[in-house]
C-alpha cells in the first residue's frame, strides 16, 4: 500500500513536470491538438460515407457504429496520453543508452520507462470523442445506470492493460535488433485493426486477433457492457485473461531484455 | 555521377544490414492495405458499388495508392528542421551549395533504393490479392502516371521543405507536420477515393496540389479522365510547383538573414 | 576498515555481429551472421575503502566505464564478483540505488526545456528525500557551486559549465555515499574545470564520500585523486598512489622554444636531454623541478621567439607503462 501511494505520488510528479513543459509550446499543443481532431473527423467522414450509401460495417446500424468509433478514439487517446511519448523514446532509452541512467534510480525500471512522460496533447484530444460518445449513448437511449457504468470502467481497464502491454513488448525489440526505425508505429499499425467493428474479421484473421495480439474484444466487450447486450462468458475471460497475461509477459520480457541491455551509445 | 553510384551502392547495403528493418517494412506498408480490404470487403458484402467503385476497384485503389505513396512521400521535414536546430546550415550558407537542391538530390537518392525493396513487396502483395486486382494499363496511360509521380514527387518535397523551414520559426515542428499530414490524408484521396465525398468538395479539391498525389493518377489508371483532363492536371500540378518554389525562395531569404547557428 | 567497493576478478563479454564487406557480403548477412564476442572488461580486481578518491584511467575503449556501469548495476557481469556498499549492484536494489550516484559527462538527466529546479524536486520524488534534507543539501550544493541564480532559468539556456554543475548537484540531493563520476569536466573550459575540480574536493573532504573518477585530464587525477587505477584493454595496468606513478613516469617537462639563432647540440644537452630540432624549434627533456630554473636561463641566453612547457599526458605515461610490463612478461 504504502508502494502504491508513493508510485501515485511520483506519477503525480511526472505529469506535473511534462505539463509544465508542454504549456511552453502553445503552437504545438493546438496543432498537435487539430491533427488528432482531423483524424477523428477523417473515420467519422469514412463512417458516414459508408452508411450513406445504404451499406453498413458488419451488424452494427449507423449510431452503433459510431458509438464503435468513439470508444475506439477514447481508449487510443488514453493510451496516447499515457504512453506514446516514452514508447517513442524507447530508441533513445535502448539504442543510445538514455536507459543507464535510468537503471540507477531506485524506481521500478518498467514503471520508469512507461510512465515518465505523460502527453497534455493527447488529454485534450480524448475530447472529442468523449463527446461523440456522449452523443451516441444518448442517440441509443442508452442508460448510464451505476452497475454498468462501473463493468464498463472495469473492462475499459483490462483493454487499457492490454494496450499498454502490447505496446510495451513490441518496443522491447529493441534490446536483440538493434535499430528498427519508427518501432512505436508497430503496434500502432496492429492496433488501427481494431478501429473498424471486428465482425469484418472471419477465420484465421479472427483467431490472431483472439489469441497471438488479443486486441479483437478490446473495444466490442466493453461496448457491450455499456449497451447492454449479452456478452459471452469466454468473451470476458478472454478479455480479462488476456490483459493478465499481456502484463505478465511484458514483465518476463523487460526483465531478460535488461540482461541483454549493452548500454551503448 | 560516379559519387551518385557509390551513393546508391552504400544505401543498398545498408537497407540490406537492417534486415529486421526489411521485414518490418513489408508489415508496415501490406497491414494497411490487409485492413482496407477487409473492411470494404465486409461492406461491399450487402451493395455492389459505392460511389462508382467496385469492390475490386476499391481494393485496387488502395494498393495503388500506397504504393504511389512510397514513390512520392517523403520524410524530410524532420531533418531539415533537425539541420536548422543545430546549426548544421551553417556549412550550406557559407557555401556555394544549394541547400534545396542538396535535399532534393538526397531524397531522390533515398527513394532510389527505398523503391527497389518496396516494389518487390507490393509484386507479393498484388500476387495475395489478385483476385481484386484490376491490371488495366495502357502504355499512354503510364506515361502520364510516370509524369504525374515525378511533378508529385517534386511538390510533396517542397512542401516538406517549407514545413522544414518552419524551424526557423518555431521549436517544435512536427505538430504542423502531423496536421499536414492529415490534411493530405484526406486531400488527396488517400484515406478513400475522393469520388465518395460530396461534388462540391471534389470540385474544390481539383485547384489544390494534394488530389493530385493519389486520386489524379488513380483516375487515370481507372481510365475515367478524358486527354483534356489528364492535360489540364498536369498543368495544375506544374503551376503548384512553382507557388510553392516560390514560397521556398522567400522563407529561405528570411530565415537565413535572422538565423542563428545556435548548434548545440 | 571494510572496504566500501569489492572486485574480483570481474569480466564483462559484448556481442556483436560480424560484418563482411561489400554488397555480397550484406546479403549473405541476410540470412546468417556471426556472432562475434569481445571482452572489454577481462578480470580485474580491486578495492575501495571509505572516502578514498580513486581516479581510474585509460585510454578510449579501455574498459572504464564498462566498469563504472557494472558497479552502478546499469550492465550484468559476464562473470566475477562486485559489491558496492554491500550489494550486488546489478540487482537493483532501491535500498543500495539511494546510497550511491552516477554522474555521465556525455548523457544528462536534466530536463532540457524546464529550468534546473524541476529536475531537482523531481529527483526529490524520486529518491523520496525528506524536506528538511532536501532543503539543506540544496542550499549548501548551489551555495558550493554557485549556481543559486541559475536554478530558475531553462536548461536550454545555461552554459555547458554550468549545466555540469547543476548535474552534478542532481546527483548530490540525496546524499550519496558513493559517487561515479564518468568524464564529469569533459568538452568544459579551464574555469568551469576548475570551479568543479574544487567542488568536488571539497566535497570528498567534508563528505567522507568515496569517490571513483573517470577522465582525460591528467589535472583531475592530480589535483584530485589520491590513488590512480590504470586499466588498458580490459586489464589492470596500475593501481597505486598517484605520487609514485607521478615520481616513476613522469618526472620530466619538455620544453620546446623557437630560437632566432643557430644553437649547437651540445650546448643544449647542458640543459637538458633527447634533443630534437626541427628547422629552429628546438624541444628538450628537462627535470619537473628544474623547469622554471632552467626555462629562465635559456631566456636570458638565447633570443627566444616562443617558449611552450608540455606536461606529459596520460596516454603516453599509460603506453610506457604498458610496453615495460609486455617487455616483463
Amino acid at each position: 500500500m504504502k508502494t502504491l501511494i508513493r508510485y501515485i505520488k511520483l506519477y503525480l510528479h511526472f505529469v506535473s513536470n511534462c505539463t509544465t513543459r508542454e504549456l511552453l509550446f502553445r503552437t504545438h499543443l493546438i496543432l498537435s491538438f487539430s491533427a488528432r481532431l482531423m483524424l477523428f473527423g477523417l473515420y467519422i467522414m469514412m463512417y458516414d460515407i459508408i452508411y450513406k450509401n445504404a451499406a453498413s460495417i458488419g451488424s452494427l446500424n449507423y449510431d452503433q457504429a459510431l458509438l464503435y468509433l468513439s470508444i475506439f478514439f477514447l481508449v487510443d487517446t488514453i493510451g496516447f496520453t499515457f504512453f506514446i511519448k516514452n514508447f517513442s523514446t524507447f530508441p533513445e532509452y535502448i539504442s543510445e543508452g538514455k536507459l543507464d541512467i535510468v537503471l540507477t534510480k531506485p524506481v521500478d525500471s518498467q514503471f520508469f520507462v512507461s510512465m515518465r512522460y505523460f502527453s497534455l496533447t493527447s488529454l485534450f484530444s480524448t475530447l472529442p470523442p468523449l463527446g461523440l460518445f456522449i452523443r451516441q449513448v444518448s442517440r441509443l437511449h442508452i442508460s448510464l445506470d451505476p452497475y454498468h457504468l462501473l463493468i464498463f470502467g472495469l473492462f475499459l481497464v483490462c483493454t487499457l492493460i492490454v494496450y499498454y502491454s502490447i505496446w510495451f513488448i513490441t518496443n522491447l525489440i529493441l534490446f536483440w535488433v538493434h535499430r528498427i526505425d519508427a518501432l512505436h508505429e508497430f503496434f500502432v499499425t496492429i492496433w488501427r485493426f481494431m478501429q473498424f467493428p471486428p465482425d469484418i474479421f472471419q477465420n484465421v484473421i479472427r483467431l490472431f486477433f483472439l489469441f497471438i495480439v488479443p486486441i479483437l474484444l478490446t473495444i466490442e466487450v466493453p461496448m457491450q457492457a455499456l449497451t447492454g447486450s449479452t456478452i459471452k462468458i469466454s468473451h470476458i475471460f478472454l478479455l480479462v485473461g488476456a490483459s493478465v497475461l499481456s502484463l505478465l509477459i511484458s514483465r518476463i520480457l523487460w526483465k531478460m531484455g535488461l540482461r541483454r541491455y549493452q548500454s551503448t551509445g | 555521377m560516379n559519387k551518385f553510384k557509390a551513393y546508391i551502392k552504400i544505401g543498398v547495403i545498408d537497407a540490406l544490414e537492417m534486415r529486421f528493418q526489411l521485414v518490418y517494412w513489408l508489415y508496415v506498408n501490406m497491414a494497411p492495405i490487409i485492413l482496407m480490404a477487409y473492411l470494404w470487403s465486409n461492406v461491399y458484402s450487402k451493395k455492389d458499388s459505392i460511389g462508382g467503385f467496385s469492390l475490386n476497384m476499391m481494393v485496387t485503389y488502395y494498393i495503388l495508392t500506397r504504393l504511389f505513396n512510397r514513390i512520392v512521400s517523403t520524410y524530410s521535414e524532420e531533418r531539415i528542421a533537425k539541420d536548422i536546430k543545430d546549426g548544421q546550415l551553417n556549412q550550406f550558407i557559407t557555401r556555394p551549395i544549394s541547400y534545396l537542391s542538396f535535399k532534393f538530390g538526397e531524397r531522390i537518392g533515398i527513394r532510389i533504393i527505398n523503391l527497389a525493396i518496396v516494389i518487390p513487396i507490393y509484386i507479393v502483395m498484388i500476387f495475395f490479392l489478385k483476385k481484386y486486382f484490376i491490371w488495366q494499363m495502357s502504355l499512354w496511360n503510364f506515361l502520364i502516371i510516370g509524369v504525374n509521380l515525378f511533378l508529385s514527387l517534386t511538390s510533396f518535397f517542397l512542401l516538406a521543405f517549407i514545413i522544414g523551414l518552419m524551424a526557423f520559426y518555431m521549436i517544435e515542428t512536427h505538430s504542423l507536420n502531423g496536421l499536414k499530414e492529415q490534411i493530405t490524408g484526406l486531400m488527396s484521396g488517400y484515406i478513400f477515393p475522393l469520388s465518395l465525398l460530396p461534388p462540391e468538395l471534389q470540385n474544390a479539391f481539383k485547384y489544390l496540389p494534394f488530389a493530385y498525389y493519389y486520386n489524379f493518377p488513380m483516375q487515370v489508371y481507372f481510365n475515367q479522365l478524358s486527354m483534356h483532363e489528364m492535360l489540364l492536371g498536369l498543368a495544375i500540378q506544374c503551376i503548384w510547383i512553382v507557388i510553392l518554389y516560390g514560397i521556398c525562395h522567400l522563407m529561405w531569404k528570411d530565415g537565413t538573414k535572422n538565423y542563428e547557428a545556435t548548434g548545440i | 576498515m571494510k572496504s566500501v567497493i569489492h572486485l574480483e576478478n570481474l569480466r564483462k563479454q559484448y556481442s556483436y555481429y560480424k560484418k563482411q564487406p561489400g554488397l555480397w557480403g550484406s546479403i549473405k548477412g541476410l540470412f546468417h551472421r556471426e556472432e562475434l564476442f569481445v571482452d572489454a572488461v577481462k578480470g580485474i580486481s580491486f578495492d575501495i575503502q571509505p572516502g578514498e578518491f580513486v581516479g581510474f584511467v585509460g585510454p578510449n575503449g579501455a574498459g572504464k566505464t564498462t566498469t563504472l556501469k557494472m558497479l552502478s548495476g546499469i550492465l550484468y557481469p559476464t562473470s566475477g564478483e562486485v559489491s558496492v556498499l554491500d550489494h550486488k549492484p546489478f540487482e537493483r536494489k532501491a535500498e543500495f540505488q539511494k546510497q550511491f550516484a552516477l554522474v555521465m559527462g556525455q548523457k544528462n538527466q536534466l530536463w532540457w526545456d524546464l529550468p534546473p529546479m524541476e529536475s531537482f524536486l523531481l529527483n526529490k520524488a524520486i529518491y523520496e528525500i525528506p524536506d528538511e534534507l532536501f532543503k539543506k543539501n540544496l542550499e549548501e550544493l548551489s551555495e558550493l557551486l554557485d549556481i543559486k541564480d541559475i536554478l530558475n532559468v531553462q536548461v536550454r539556456k545555461l552554459s555547458l559549465g554550468q549545466r555540469m554543475k547543476c548535474e552534478l548537484v542532481a546527483a548530490l540531493l540525496h546524499s550519496p555515499k558513493v559517487l561515479f563520476l564518468d568524464e564529469p569536466t569533459i568538452g568544459l573550459d579551464v574555469v568551469s574545470q576548475n570551479a568543479i575540480r574544487e567542488f568536488l574536493k571539497k566535497y570528498n573532504e567534508e563528505k567522507g564520500a568515496t569517490i571513483i573518477l573517470t577522465s582525460h585530464y591528467m589535472q583531475d587525477i592530480r589535483r584530485l585523486c589520491n590513488r590512480v587505477i590504470i586499466i588498458h584493454h580490459g586489464e589492470l595496468l596500475y593501481d597505486g598512489t598517484y605520487d609514485a606513478l607521478h615520481t616513476k613516469y613522469s618526472d620530466s617537462k619538455t620544453l620546446e622554444f623557437t630560437a632566432a639563432e643557430e644553437i649547437p647540440e651540445s650546448e643544449l644537452l647542458k640543459f637538458g636531454t633527447e634533443m630534437k630540432k626541427k628547422n629552429n624549434t628546438y624541444s628538450i627533456e628537462v627535470p619537473r623541478e628544474k623547469t622554471a630554473e632552467i626555462t629562465g636561463k635559456l631566456l636570458e641566453k638565447y633570443t627566444v621567439d616562443d617558449i611552450v612547457i608540455h606536461e606529459r599526458d596520460i596516454e603516453e605515461i599509460i603506453g610506457e607503462i604498458f610496453i615495460s610490463k609486455k617487455m616483463r612478461e
